[in-house]
Parts: C-alpha cells; structure tokens; sequence
C-alpha cells in the first residue's frame, strides 16, 4: 500500500516534470492547456504528498550519524511551491466544505418575528395578477364594526418562506397584503376554529432584510366591504450570521478557486 | 560479538518530494539512510559516509550526476562505490553515458516501480 502511494508521488512529480518541459517550448492555446494540466497536478501532488511533510520532520530526513564524524546537516529548504499550493487547497476544502455542512444541515426554524403597531395606515401599491380580486379589495368599503382579525405571528422556516398565523371570525375571509418594493396580496378562509395561516414563498419574491409592511383585514367579496386593519403591520426581516454565510459562501467559494488558479498560475511561472 | 553494522544507503536528489519518498520507500529496509540535494553536498557525504550504495539522480544543482559520477569513479577509494542512477533523462545517449561512467544501473523516474527499484537495491546491498 505504502509502496502504490509512493509510486502515485513519483508519477505525478514525473508527469509535472513532463509537463514543465513541453510548456518551455509553447505559447498560446496549448501552453496555457498545460499550465491548467500542471495547476492540477501541482494540486494533485500537494494533496497526495501530504504525509511526506507531516509525518517526517527535515531533521529526520537529514541523515546525521555522528558516529562516522561530525559534518553538516543538509538542511532542507520547504518548497515554497509545495507549501502555497497545500495553502491554497486547504483553504479550498475548508470553504467548500463548510458549504457542503450548510447544504446538509440548514437550520430548520427560524423562529417567531416581533410585531410592531403604528396607528396610521399606509397606503400600499398593490401588484397582482388576480385584478378582480385586487379591484374589490381596493374599493372595499371599511366598515368599523365588521370583526377584524389578528396577525399573532410571523415565522420564518427553512428556505426563506414565511408563515404568518392568526386569528379572526370563523368562516371569513382575511386578507393580507405583504409588501417589499412590491406588494402580494393572499387571502385565506378562516376556519370554524377561528384561526388562519397564510404562507409567503420565497419564490414569489424575497424578503429582504428590514422592516416590512403586513396589512390583514377581513373581506367580504359578496357584500363589497372589509373591517379595519389588524393593529399589527410591520414585521422585520434579520440575518442570521448562517444566512450571511449561506449567502456568501458560494463567492468565497467561487473567489478561493480563482484566486488557487491566479496563485497556481504565478507559482508555476515562477518555478519553470 | 561486534554489532553488525546497518549498510548506508545515500540518495541523491534535488526534488525535496522525490526525496522524501524514496526515504519514506527504504525508511524500514534496514539500512542506514544518508541524503543530499546537489551534487557537491553528495560528493561530500559520500567521502565521509563511505556508503555501501549511491542512489544517484542527473540533474542536480552544483554538481551534475554526470560529474560526480566521474569524480567518484577516478578516487580510489570510492571508485568500488556501487552507484544506481534514477533520473529523467531517458535518453539513450545519456544511458550510455552514466553506464561507461561506472552506474550499475539506470532507471528512468518515469517508468520506476519502487518496489522495482528496491529490488536492485537489496541485490547490491545483501550482496
């Protein structure tokens, strides 16, 4: 076994030898083809080669028998090429395998939003593709005693859908209408348990970070008229330092790999 | 009854990696491994050390393996030295060239088995 791995550092050192010395006659198309194929092998090399400078330390490598006379420790000089590229594919795994971490493990429950109440009541700029709906909604009368639901909870779960949860008069309707640059309108029929959910897709647009309008009445289509507003109507929409990283993590990903390429290619002219 | 001593087997080899894995090969073999990265340094260890065997590459820095295969070959107290050369160079001008400077052998890096080269070495050393 240990032999095989040997053979496998003296075949890729042999091809990267091979490689250096066609590059030196080469331009063009073809040279940078071979300097792509030697960024590889180097990476390649760094990877495999890897026990060779973790498991034995210069000093043992160095023979040093005193008992046939004193003489001077052949010193070794660690290849900066070697290093750099161990450097860089390290740093390469460990962000590509914090990526990997986050795809398998994204937190599931981000858990209630706090509510806030102001009294005044901000037009909103209504978007939708339903205009029958968005017309009576918009020209709804408000009648002051029709009973108004709650918007008791905002929740944000796994994908950046939200989930808002309330109640109000079973067997009604409530609106809600959820804005960021634009504006989504859902109804939903209340249950004869009083209680309603509504959920916003991140598909349909996200949300970004900052507070948000969220207007819920109930609505009678029949009749042409809606109640007042639910007293809360703004929710705020945070980070989590997961959600950062999961955001930035395929440009630090996508960077770490240019900048191994851009090293890998320097490195290359350097030691040629 | 005197101990008996390890043979010693010096590589000579400028590519630190190649270094190491042919240390690595011969670590448990039951010699005694001396190294060097040129060719001035490996004439050196070689006056002192006196090895049994030398593991020789060509293209050294300081001093070629061409020359120094020629300044051990004319000392006479090294010129029993057996030396193997391991190298890049696969031309057969360069073969010819190491063998009438005394190698005992030539192996190209590129077509090596180590398992190959330990072989030979172990025929020479036990010999």
């Amino acid at each position: 076994m240990r032999t095989k791995w040997l053979n496998l550092v003296l075949l890729l050192t042999n091809r990267i030898y091979s490689r250096k010395q066609s590059i030196a006659g080469q331009n063009g198309l073809a040279a940078a083809a071979n300097i792509f194929t030697l960024i590889v092998l180097e990476v390649a090399l760094g990877a495999v080669s890897l026990p060779l400078y973790v498991a034995l330390n210069s000093d043992t490598v160095t023979a040093h028998l005193t008992s046939k006379g004193a003489y001077a420790k052949v010193v070794f000089d660690y290849n900066l090429r070697r290093i750099l590229t161990l450097t860089g594919v390290g740093i390469v795994f460990v962000i590509w395998g914090v990526k990997l971490m986050l795809i398998l493990a994204v937190p599931t429950v981000y858990g209630p939003l706090q509510l806030f109440t102001v009294s005044d009541l901000r037009p909103a700029d209504i978007l939708t593709v339903d205009m029958a709906a968005e017309t009576g909604i918009q020209t709804a009368r408000v009648i002051g005693n029709m009973p108004r639901p709650e918007l008791t909870q905002v929740k944000k779960v796994s994908g950046g859908d939200y989930v808002f949860t309330g109640k109000g008069q079973p067997n009604s309707t409530v609106v809600l209408l959820l804005s960021d640059g634009q504006t989504a309108i859902y109804t939903a029929q209340i249950g004869d348990s009083g209680l309603w959910e509504i959920s916003h897709l991140r598909s349909n647009f996200k949300l970004n970070d900052g507070n948000h309008s969220v207007i819920v009445f109930s609505y009678d289509k029949a009749l042409g008229v809606r109640s007042e507003t639910a007293p809360n109507q703004y929710f705020k929409v945070t980070s989590s330092w997961l959600d950062v990283l999961a955001k930035n993590i395929d440009q630090l990903a996508n960077w770490s790999v240019a900048i191994i390429i851009i090293l890998g290619i320097f490195l290359t002219f350097l030691t040629l | 009854m005197a101990k008996e001593e390890k043979k010693i087997l010096l590589v000579i080899e400028d590519e630190e990696m190649l270094l190491r894995a042919l240390y690595l090969a011969f670590l448990h073999s039951g010699y005694t491994i001396a190294t060097a990265s040129d060719g001035e340094t490996g004439l050196r260890m070689t006056e002192r050390l006196k090895p049994n065997l030398v593991l020789l590459d060509l293209l050294l820095p300081k001093m070629s393996g061409f020359e120094y295969l020629k300044t051990i070959k004319s000392n006479p107290g090294l010129k029993s030295t057996p030396v193997i050369v391991l190298s890049n160079l696969g031309d057969k001008d360069d073969m010819e060239k190491a063998t009438d400077l005394g190698a005992a052998d030539y192996f190209i890096k590129a077509n090596t088995d180590l398992s190959v080269l330990a072989k030979k070495v172990d025929e020479i050393l036990k010999a």
